[in-house]
């Protein structure tokens, strides 16, 4: 049988929860998953578990200001969650510290040479990890959103209060720095090293 | 050629899904805010999930959870490597070494919080990054050649210390921290706030309980309530913040300014809630109050603390000051729409440094000076100096003689201290240790100053690159005589 809840936006369920409060367990049913997985990427679990939640009691204490054109509210709370994790910078730099640190062991049928090709991948991914753990705040929350949660540029735009032009030079800032940081592009990142200086000349 | 991009999501591939406790934490917690507005019986968050979540999918999410990182521990040693620059005032002490701890992966941790009361005796807390165990504890080191070798002093069993600790001589120390009590019916540990202080330079601790603080009408949910920060003027008076979970009718909330103070050594302690905290909210509930980020007292009757504010929330103050040793509190504003007041210093009653910013933008780029006790602020940010660092703490210990450190904000950061010995009328850029660490470069950024009226400071930062000693923080120190 089908769900008459599940063919509503999220705009009409943060409406409805005005009048009937609880209509806005919705949301969390909703986008509790989601929301989690990007806190804990980024804190790590343990911190996730209490974000988590207070994401969504923040999000029910603020629902009467929420712009109901938006039918979607996945922007809005990726931007509450991302607001919260500013609290948590230390714990964040740990979590980026520890992928950077975290070396994926390799198999013991692993040939000689396909040994060798995981090792460099594995000191790459350490690299990444490093001089994504150095970009400006910002430049992280963009990238994240963008990249790995899959938010639009204009959705990214909405959870950071920020145009959207400025998501487009944060993420574009951030995959030169990053080429640049990790060093793993020989002559391209001699290139990025340039282009990035001249974005920073610009700006 | 690979595409930065799709080594990042490599990188971020884990997923975490959430387990049922988690569920059932937001569960009862929504379910709470539900009541407060609907007075009514309310559906569970599960039932609300299992409308919109299939069965299977979930399972598939649980089923990819794992966990990243094993439990740290930290290990702490004298790797220190002497200093190139001999031009900084500085020297690198020593670097604190995080490493893989296997017998207890849930006690994750970290160096969070360095003090020295003299030029040679320094104390050094690891915070735990999750909730400590029945045998975890014994996160509090000493060193008694100004940071250059840590000794772990033992803890009673089961206790731990929050990152509040506060010294007021080289052998008396007081500390903020939790009991393990066991576990809960959901199979959570219970931990009770506990005092502990010492004055033997760690050989032995006394355990006082923290009574259970009491917030009107609203009672405290479950055992959540620790000590955030603490500031010991004398060995016997000690002001504490704690952050504690209340509930009422229909309510539930965070409450991060819970001030406790005793005069008796830990004895007995009166509760104050500092004002304005928590906000209630028109339709019922509270606006979850600011976090408290720092407290200072000059002496037993003045305290200054400070706060960050929600991000979604009314503007409230986010200083306060007491007076009269925390019986009244009163709220002071910032200048220039600033939201956030980080760590803060005050030398004696009259005067204070704080490093404040807006919310939002993540930094603490202004420095502010009050001159009567914290009443009134304005910005002193140091002329001629870049205005993108941000500042990680400040640290007077006279009301001439003032640190400053930070890093500056971007790619490449750097770490940066400023000096002033005319309290605060000119800044002296202090020229800081250039290869510090395994890999013999600069600190990127300083979380902490903590500097004593011998002026003698030490520093906590974060070594630049990831080397392989492994997560790790750099302790400097400006004392020439040490080691």
């Amino acid at each position: 049988m089908g769900n008459p809840e599940e063919d509503t936006s999220d705009s009409e369920e943060i409406a409805a929860s005005l009048i009937d409060p609880e209509r806005f367990g919705i949301l969390s049913a909703r986008h509790f998953v989601a929301i989690f997985q990007y806190l804990a990427r980024r804190v790590g679990r343990d911190v996730a578990q209490d974000l988590g939640a207070e994401t969504f009691l923040v999000a029910f204490s603020a629902r009467s200001r929420y712009d109901l054109s938006r039918n979607n509210a996945r922007p809005w709370l990726f931007g509450i969650a991302t607001n919260l994790i500013r609290r948590h910078r230390r714990s964040e730099l740990r979590m980026l510290n520890a992928y950077a640190k975290s070396v994926p062991a390799a198999r013991s049928d692993d040939q000689v040479e396909t040994l060798a090709i995981h090792m460099d991948h594995v000191a790459l991914l350490a690299r990444v990890a490093d001089a994504f753990s150095k970009l400006d705040p910002e430049q992280r929350d963009a990238l994240l959103l963008t990249a790995i949660e899959g938010l639009s540029y204009a959705e990214t735009a909405e959870a950071l209060a920020v145009p959207v032009g400025t998501v487009h030079s944060r993420v574009a800032r951030a995959r030169i720095t990053l080429r640049d940081l990790a060093g793993y592009f020989g002559q391209e990142g001699t290139e990025a090293s340039i282009s990035l200086r001249e974005v920073e000349k610009r700006s | 050629m690979t595409d930065e991009l799709q080594l990042l999501r490599e990188i971020f591939q884990i997923e975490e899904a959430p387990d049922a406790l988690t569920i059932q934490n937001l569960d009862e917690r929504m379910h709470l805010a539900f009541r407060g507005e609907s007075g009514s019986a309310t559906r569970s968050i599960g039932q609300l999930r299992s409308m919109h979540i299939t069965r299977r999918k979930l399972a598939s999410l649980m089923a990819a959870a794992a966990v990243l990182i094993g439990g740290i521990v930290v290990a702490v040693n004298g790797l220190g490597t002497p200093s190139v620059a001999s031009a900084s005032p500085f020297r690198l002490a020593s670097v604190v070494t995080v490493q893989p701890f296997t017998a207890s992966p849930e006690s994750v941790q970290f160096a969070n919080h360095v003090t020295c009361p003299t030029f040679t005796d320094c104390y050094l807390v690891a915070r735990f990054m999750s909730a400590p165990t029945a045998t975890a504890g014994n996160n509090v080191y000493s060193s008694t050649d100004g940071g250059s070798t840590w000794q772990e002093l033992a803890l009673p069993s089961g206790t731990y210390v929050e990152t509040a600790l506060s010294c007021t001589s080289s052998v008396q120390c007081s500390a903020g921290g939790g009991k393990y009590e066991g576990l809960d019916a959901n199979g959570k540990p219970v931990l009770s706030p506990v005092f502990l202080s010492t004055s033997d330079g760690g050989a032995s601790w006394t355990v006082q309980p923290f009574p259970t603080p009491v917030l009107g009408q609203f009672q405290l949910l479950g055992s959540t309530a620790f000590v955030t920060q603490l500031s010991c003027p004398t060995s016997e008076t000690c002001d504490a913040i704690l952050v504690a979970n209340f509930g009422g009718p229909g309510y539930s909330t965070a409450v991060d300014n819970v001030f406790m103070r005793t005069d008796d050594g830990g004895q007995t302690w009166s509760t104050t809630i500092l004002p304005g905290q928590p906000v209630p909210r028109s339709g019922g509930g509270f606006v979850d109050s600011p976090a408290t980020n720092g407290i200072s007292c000059p002496s037993t009757q003045v305290c200054v603390a400070s706060a960050l504010l929600d991000p979604i929330g009314p503007a409230t103050s986010i200083v306060w000051r007491t007076e009269d040793g925390g019986a009244t509190w009163l709220m002071s504003s910032l200048p220039d729409d600033l939201t956030s007041a980080g760590p803060l210093s005050c030398p004696d009653n009259l005067h204070c440094w704080i490093v404040a910013g807006s919310y939002g933008k993540g930094s603490n780029l202004q420095l502010l000076e009050s001159s009567d006790g914290g009443a009134s602020w304005s910005v002193r940010s140091p002329q001629g100096m870049p205005t993108t660092i941000n500042w990680g703490s400040v640290s007077c210990p006279t009301v001439d003689d003032c640190w400053l450190a930070g890093k500056t904000v971007g790619a490449n950061s750097e770490s940066v201290v400023y000096f002033s010995n005319d309290g605060g009328q000119a800044w002296t850029d202090v020229t800081l240790p250039t290869a510090v660490g395994a890999e013999s470069a600069p600190l990127k950024g300083i979380d902490e100053i903590d500097c004593n009226s011998g002026l003698t400071c030490v520093v906590l930062g974060i070594p630049a690159g990831v080397s392989e000693d492994g997560v790790n923080e750099a302790i400097l120190t400006n004392a020439t005589h040490a080691h």
